[in-house]
């Protein structure tokens, strides 16, 4: 539960920094921080009581289709979420890095930092 | 099956092996780059041939080997295959038209365009919702890394935008996963579907969450700045891929999630869709700038189609009927946008306006215009079946507000697009030539081109089932554009033939009732006036084709059986006409009025046809029409949308307009033939109508009015126009109008007289239009006051207009006469005395215009600027030969005419004992109205009686001396504006004076403010996007939230 709570605040702190901060390196934080935020929401909540960890023995039936998955996850954990929850952390880091990048070559081209320097398309 | 795995294995190979290569080889790589891009379209195409497309389930493969949800499913079914081959092949046409500049560019972004297509492919198969986030962050990445292939300030901005608002999207949705991973214990889709809607308002709000983050990557209004700032500065091929492809595989992951949502969730998609569908048309209205322009398109387009896929599903629709609409208006935009998006590439022009270097290039302007008009939604792009089954859907289902909505969206949406139309066929002197056209660049948007064409042929035959028939006016445009080159009288002769062995097989003499009455109106009619479109020296590029086209659908109107046929040629013919009139020099405001009411029209009789009850197979609608009654309301939104076509007062706007800005010849076929349309229309209702109108009698009741005023102030308009195709246009709406107020009777001589003058108007205005037409031709201008005393040098011209006069007004001994005896004495036989009185004293203002359309133009002084003038050329003269020989005949034999009529309408309204034809003398006998009138007679006293004197002044005219025109002294000083003391020059000034308060132009007044309130609207609201990055994400987070506190999600 407190992990939840943090995860959340953190959520909310960085949306905040999001959208009040003008600095785009701050911004780019900001992101990171929400970022970071989701994360441990995933690691609070993505924990089902009572269920087994994903290994396969005799207890696990291997056969296909949906009847016969729901079958498995009734005694084990999905596990497809649990390796999809790193891609998430890592797509968030190559987000992360892209604006980072983008944030350079946006100094280079506008020769500012500052986000509303960048208002010239509009209407 | 095919594997679907091989797909992404082929773009991920591909993504990693061509930096790989590279450092041996451009020329590598790109080949590879291509390689992959072919196997992928092949590999969707061959799943797309093989048959075994049954339940879902079985064309889904499981991973590693284990069933779901202990891996990751994906499916590859039917849909996915349709999409996935669209999306694939959209892929390597949008490759080759990057083909340079992936040369030039480091091979990053070859690489970063593979995995784009890789995250769409996995995104469209994925049947695992987080495995749909891996897909969707790795499509966004790619997207948002290609942005940056245009270092611009304002390119760098708008990704950064972009990122920023994707981000916060993802959010969105992790956290919804993670809350329902929470509450279910998996994360496949079907075992979320099998699980059912869980009551538990947790979970109903990381749904909530999740559907939101994809909505939010749809690019709804008004959470949408920052898409709109990508489509306008990320480079051409780039923001053509973002509004197909990505748009594409989002709104099938969409879909794909639609079954999981609580039904509660639907009306709030279906509303944010509409919304945006609407507004996103709005804001357009004011768009100068081309790419942010097709970025407003875009998002609106999306909007529809969310609509489509969430509203829908609360009626009685089956799903594959929702997905073929969906399917219709994707595969339009699909092909439309990414075709606009290349042009704007090739053209490079930022406005709108300066897209007029187009019309120096007939092939880039002839695929602008297939774009614009697929998206505006003609047939036969699949867009327009799509709209016709949608309007279907609201108007059967009672949703009024979505269907105002749709249609008023839509007309937003026909304004922008056709206004950018108007601007590229304006020839512009300063616009240089597109030299640069590079060929990959063309070949991606040929072959575009020619795909959406395929498709489109494909849906209309293979889905709508239309008869080859209802093709004819397709078919004729296509085989005249192939025969273009041409000279012009070659290809008139071929259109004359072609029509005539036409008409001669599909309707001679199988015409029933009013239908031959129409027929002969509609196709003999245009037919005679082909001639006058041969007398040009120079190859009009595209006159032939549209014309063919508008003359087969107006045959086609007799022909068409079921409600769409019926509607499909309507619009065949409303686009054929509108482009017709954007031919003129200086028609292209005037013909997107045109289009604008005829498509408010088209709309409006749509609406009528859902309403109406089922027309039959294979029966004629005209022939349908006294089989089926309509209700009333079925019959009040057709007959306002045929009264837009006829020109009726307070819609009569477009009229005067477009008749003066179209090509001369053009404008004698709009007013004689065109116009018939609108009155075969009316006429149709009114039939279909014709108990429920009895019984209310209100109605008709309006309708004559209506009539009598359009006759009494297009008289009125007539009198005071300096320009000679308006008087005479005005006379045409003034004309139209005694039709209106003769069919408003609802009885036998009513409906004989509407049809007689419907019959008469043809002759006499297509007489005068085409010696108007030499007149205009031979002296260059169409003030009247410019023109004088022409009778010496064009004297075939003036006689013609000299009869066409006679006819018009009313008087013995030309028909003109008898369809105006016919029409009072109908109306008094009602009873309606004063619409008989408002008539009647329409046609002595008639007068007035008439004397002065023959006076100025042909009589008084000749002008020495046109001392030089010659007779107009043969071709124009034929079909003048030809009318005024069939007014005489009509004249002098009216009996072969008004018969056939009467008995023609004595099937749907019995003839009164009391009307009755001997020999020559039609005698009315009515308990309130006794006359006759003998057309014959009439004809024989006059001859005689213009004969005698005829002779007599020929006699003594030997005698008289004859003058010079220039035999007289000049006197006094030389006025600053010589032309306004000419007595031609604002000739009825005293009646100005006296009457002039009744034509001040309240109702084009009312139209022009209606015109500059949606234009202000629009700018106030486009003041949303304000450029700030910030402000963008605030309105992505006050959307999400506001449409959650709306909802009442719980």
């Amino acid at each position: 539960m407190i992990i939840l709570i943090h995860g959340l605040m953190l959520i909310i702190i960085g949306i905040w920094a999001m959208l009040t901060r003008k600095n785009l390196i701050r911004i780019i934080i900001g992101f990171a921080i929400v970022d970071t935020g989701i994360n441990l929401v995933l690691v609070a909540i993505g924990y089902i009581k009572g269920k087994t960890a994903p290994i396969i023995n005799d207890a696990v039936s291997t056969a296909q289709g949906a009847a016969a998955g729901m079958q498995a996850v009734d005694k084990v954990v999905d596990p497809v979420p649990s390796a999809l929850v790193l891609t998430a952390i890592v797509i968030g880091l190559a987000v992360t890095a892209l604006m980072l990048a983008y944030a350079i070559r946006m100094h280079k081209t506008g020769r500012s930092l500052n986000i509303d320097d960048f208002e010239e398309q509009k209407w | 099956m095919v594997n679907p795995l091989y797909l992404i294995a082929v773009f991920l190979a591909g993504a990693f092996l061509v930096p790989f290569v590279d450092k041996a080889d451009r020329r590598i790589s790109l080949g590879i780059f291509y390689l992959a891009l072919a196997a992928s379209v092949g590999l969707s195409l061959a799943r797309l041939m093989q048959a075994d497309f049954t339940a879902m389930t079985e064309s889904q493969v499981f991973t590693a080997g284990f069933g779901a949800p202990l891996s990751i499913a994906l499916g590859f079914g039917f849909k996915e295959a349709i999409l996935l081959s669209f999306v694939n092949i959209m892929g390597l046409l949008a490759g080759l038209y990057l083909a340079k500049r992936l040369a030039r560019e480091s091979v990053q972004s070859i690489s970063l365009l593979l995995l784009l297509l890789l995250g769409a492919n996995g995104l469209i198969l994925t049947r695992d919702i987080f495995n749909g986030f891996v897909f969707l962050e790795i499509l966004s990445i790619a997207t948002y890394a290609l942005i940056g292939l245009k270092s611009s300030k304002n390119a760098m901005a708008a990704g950064f935008k972009y990122m920023l608002a994707g981000g916060l999207a993802s959010s969105f949705f992790l956290i919804g996963i993670a809350f329902a991973y929470r509450y279910t214990g998996t994360l496949n889709i079907d075992t979320w579907i099998n699980m059912g809607v869980l009551m538990s308002p947790g979970y109903r709000i990381a749904l909530y969450l999740i559907i939101m983050a994809i909505v939010i990557e749809l690019k709804p209004f008004p959470a949408n700045g920052w898409a709109l700032d990508v489509y306008q500065s990320a480079h051409s091929g780039i923001a053509a891929v973002i509004s197909t492809i990505n748009t594409g595989a989002l709104l099938f992951f969409f879909y794909k999630l639609l079954p999981l949502l609580p039904a509660e969730f639907m009306p709030l998609l279906a509303g944010a869709g509409l919304i945006s569908f609407f507004f996103s048309n709005l804001v357009a209205l004011r768009q100068k700038n081309a790419g942010r322009l097709l970025g407003y398109s875009s998002t609106a387009q999306t909007g529809l189609i969310i609509f489509v896929l969430t509203g829908l599903s609360g009626f009685n629709l089956s799903q594959s009927s929702i997905l073929m609409i969906a399917a219709g208006l994707f595969v339009t935009n699909f092909f439309a946008k990414s075709g606009l998006f290349w042009l704007a590439g090739l053209i490079k022009k930022e406005t709108t306006k300066s897209w007029s270097v187009l019309s120096k290039n007939s092939l880039l302007l002839a695929l602008f215009g297939i774009f614009i008009l697929a998206l505006t939604g003609f047939p036969p792009f699949p867009s327009f079946f799509a709209k016709v089954e949608l309007v279907r859907a609201l108007a059967g289902n009672g949703a009024w507000v979505s269907l105002s909505a749709l249609l008023a969206g839509s007309l937003l949406e026909a304004v922008y697009l056709l206004r950018w139309l108007g601007f590229a066929v304006k020839k512009n002197e300063e616009d240089a030539l597109i030299e640069t056209m590079p060929i990959p660049k063309l070949v991606s948007l040929m072959f575009g081109t020619v795909l959406m064409i395929l498709v489109s042929l494909l849906i209309t035959t293979k889905v709508y089932h239309l008869s080859s028939g209802m093709m004819y006016p397709l078919m004729a445009f296509l085989a005249f554009m192939i025969i273009d080159f041409l000279p012009m009288k070659t290809k008139g002769f071929i259109a004359i033939g072609l029509i005539a062995y036409w008409g001669w097989m599909f309707f001679w003499g199988k015409l029933l009732g009013i239908g031959s009455l129409f027929g002969i109106i509609l196709i003999g009619g245009s037919l005679v006036q082909i001639f006058g479109f041969m007398h040009y020296k120079d190859n009009k590029a595209g006159l032939f084709p549209l014309l063919v086209m508008l003359i087969f659908s107006l045959g086609n109107l007799l022909q068409a059986c079921t409600k769409l046929e019926f509607f499909l040629t309507w619009e065949f013919m409303t686009l054929s006409s509108y482009l017709l009139i954007l031919r003129g020099k200086h028609a292209q405001k005037a013909a997107l009025t045109y289009i604008l009411f005829s498509l408010s029209g088209a709309y409006l009789i749509l609406t009528g046809l859902v309403l109406s009850p089922s027309f039959y197979h294979k029966i004629p609608v005209y022939l349908l029409s006294d089989m089926i009654q309509m209700g009333l309301p079925a019959a009040i939104f057709l007959g306002i949308g045929f009264l837009i076509k006829l020109g009726a007062l307070g819609v009569h706007i477009w009229l005067p307009e477009s008749y003066t800005e179209a090509e001369d010849e053009f404008t004698s076929i709009m007013s004689s033939v065109l116009s018939k349309a609108g009155v075969f229309g009316l006429l149709i209702v009114l039939i279909m109508a014709k108990d429920a109108l009895v019984a209310n009698g209100l109605i008709t009741g309006a309708l004559g009015w209506l009539g009598a005023l359009t006759a009494f102030f297009g008289a009125l308009m007539a009198v005071f126009q300096e320009d000679v195709k308006k008087l005479l246009a005005y006379s045409s709406m003034s004309q139209l109008g005694y039709i209106i107020m003769g069919f408003a009777l609802m009885s036998h001589l009513g409906w004989v007289s509407g049809l007689y003058l419907a019959f008469n108007h043809l002759f006499f205005k297509a007489l005068i239009f085409m010696a108007i037409t030499g007149v205009i031709l031979r002296t260059g201008t169409r003030n009247m006051y410019e023109m004088g005393g022409l009778i010496k040098k064009m004297p075939i011209s003036f006689i013609s207009v000299l009869m066409g006069i006679i006819a018009v007004s009313g008087v013995p001994p030309l028909s003109g006469f008898g369809s105006k005896w016919f029409i009072y004495t109908s109306l008094i036989e009602q009873g309606h005395y004063f619409q008989a009185g408002l008539a009647f004293f329409a046609s002595a203002i008639a007068f007035l215009y008439l004397y002065r359309l023959i006076h100025t133009v042909f009589l008084g002084q000749a002008k020495p600027a046109q001392k030089d003038v010659k007779e107009a050329p043969i071709w124009l003269i034929i079909p003048q030969a030809v009318f005024i020989m069939v007014i005489m005949g009509i004249s002098m034999f009216p009996n072969y005419i008004t018969k056939p009529i009467s008995s023609a309408v004595s099937g749907f309204i019995t003839k009164p004992d009391w009307l009755s034809w001997t020999g020559y003398n039609i005698t009315l006998a009515s308990p309130v109205l006794h006359g006759n009138w003998n057309g014959n007679l009439v004809m024989m006293v006059t001859m005689g009686v213009f004969g005698i004197p005829l002779v007599w002044l020929l006699l003594v005219n030997a005698r008289v001396q004859k003058v010079k025109q220039f035999n007289i002294v000049f006197a006094a000083e030389r006025p600053d504006k010589p032309w306004t003391t000419h007595f031609a020059h604002n000739m009825f000034a005293h009646y100005k004076k006296a009457l002039g308060w009744l034509i001040t132009p309240k109702i084009t007044e009312f139209w022009n403010n209606v015109t500059e309130w949606t234009h202000s609207i629009a700018a106030t609201l486009s003041y949303i996007y304000t450029g700030n990055g910030q402000t963008y994400l605030l309105h992505i987070f006050m959307y999400v939230l506001v449409i959650f506190i709306i909802g009442g999600v719980r």
